[in-house]
């Protein structure tokens, strides 16, 4: 900004870093981290009965995205789904025993697990990872599907 | 017009310069609309699986029109549906125990129809199932998959809870 002469005109600037203010906490308070942890290039099924996740926990559920080709991620990175869902189950019992809470082998996991599918994945793929995390005691299963199509 | 005149600041009076301020309020407003993305719409389809059981009770209990793998579905009557795709991923059939209740493609008349027949088995007051567990081929893609399991959640417990008890298995001879 030009210093102001003695006949210059100097604009207040006090009302437009006020609307900035606003539209910076809009976007602040709508940012979703939980979005970088889905892979947004999924095409999910479409069903309109589809339900809100019905979750009280504190712990975050863990959430595994497979796309057409069979290929599971995890938090935006491709994962060894063998390897990545024992070592998560270990992770959460281990957690849950400092806790105090502890786990025994075959009990339970307190923690839903999240599957998003692309809509044209085969069901031995998807079978492979819910039996995967049976065996590490998830038992909660939540298939994730759109409530309406995307755009419309 | 008459031309404004500058007031004169009193002495001491410190002014703002709010220039530098709003840049970077707009830097950080430009960060946030780039970075901005909408979470999508999702539901999700909340089932309840038994314990995992070793493969060798699951075979046996494919060859039966109620199965008893696991220590769950031990003491749990199992309404057992079998359902053949074609190598494209669609549904070609789908048996409810041994009754053909679709065949063909899974419009929303074979939907409607599969429906009518798990409730004429759950909607009965006396009705012994508590559990559905589906026999599924391994070609079948996840969204016919799932109009089939929106179809079982939709299903009531003769206590009014919403069934939950969803299992999957794969049909045996699927990959002949």
């Amino acid at each position: 900004m030009s210093a102001s002469t003695s006949e210059g005109v100097e604009p207040n600037l006090t009302p437009i870093l006020d609307m900035v203010f606003q539209l910076i906490t809009f976007f602040m308070l709508v940012i979703n981290f939980k979005g970088q942890s889905m892979d947004l290039t999924l095409q999910l099924p479409v069903l309109g009965s589809a339900r809100p996740l019905d979750y009280t926990g504190t712990l975050d559920p863990l959430l595994l995205n497979i796309n057409s080709q069979g290929a599971v991620q995890s938090h935006g990175h491709p994962v060894e789904i063998e390897k990545f869902v024992p070592l998560e189950a270990m992770n959460l019992k281990l957690y849950l025993k400092a806790l105090g809470k502890p786990v025994a082998d075959g009990e339970e996991l307190p923690v839903p697990v999240i599957i998003r599918a692309d809509k044209v994945t085969d069901f031995a793929t998807v079978l492979g990872v819910i039996r995967l995390c049976q065996a590490q005691g998830y038992r909660q299963i939540a298939l994730s599907a759109m409530n309406r199509q995307e755009g419309k | 017009m008459a031309r404004r005149r500058k007031r004169r600041k009193p002495p001491g009076e410190v002014q703002m310069n709010l220039a530098a301020m709003l840049d970077m309020a707009f830097q950080l407003l430009a960060f946030f609309i780039l970075t901005f993305r909408p979470t999508p719409v999702e539901g999700h389809f909340q089932l309840h699986m038994p314990p995992a059981v070793p493969q060798t009770d699951v075979q046996q209990s494919t060859d039966m029109n109620s199965s008893t793998g696991g220590e769950t579905s031990a003491f749990v009557e199992t309404l057992d549906l079998y359902i053949t795709a074609d190598n494209r991923g669609q549904v070609t059939a789908i048996n409810v125990g041994q009754q053909t209740v679709v065949a063909g493609r899974l419009t929303g008349d074979a939907l409607s129809k599969l429906n009518a027949n798990l409730r004429s088995n759950f909607g009965v007051q006396e009705s012994p199932y508590e559990r559905i567990q589906l026999h599924v081929d391994r070609r079948l893609h996840y969204d016919e998959l799932m109009k089939i399991v929106d179809v079982c959640t939709r299903q009531t417990l003769p206590d009014g809870s919403q069934m939950r008890q969803v299992g999957f298995m794969e049909l045996g001879n699927a990959a002949e």
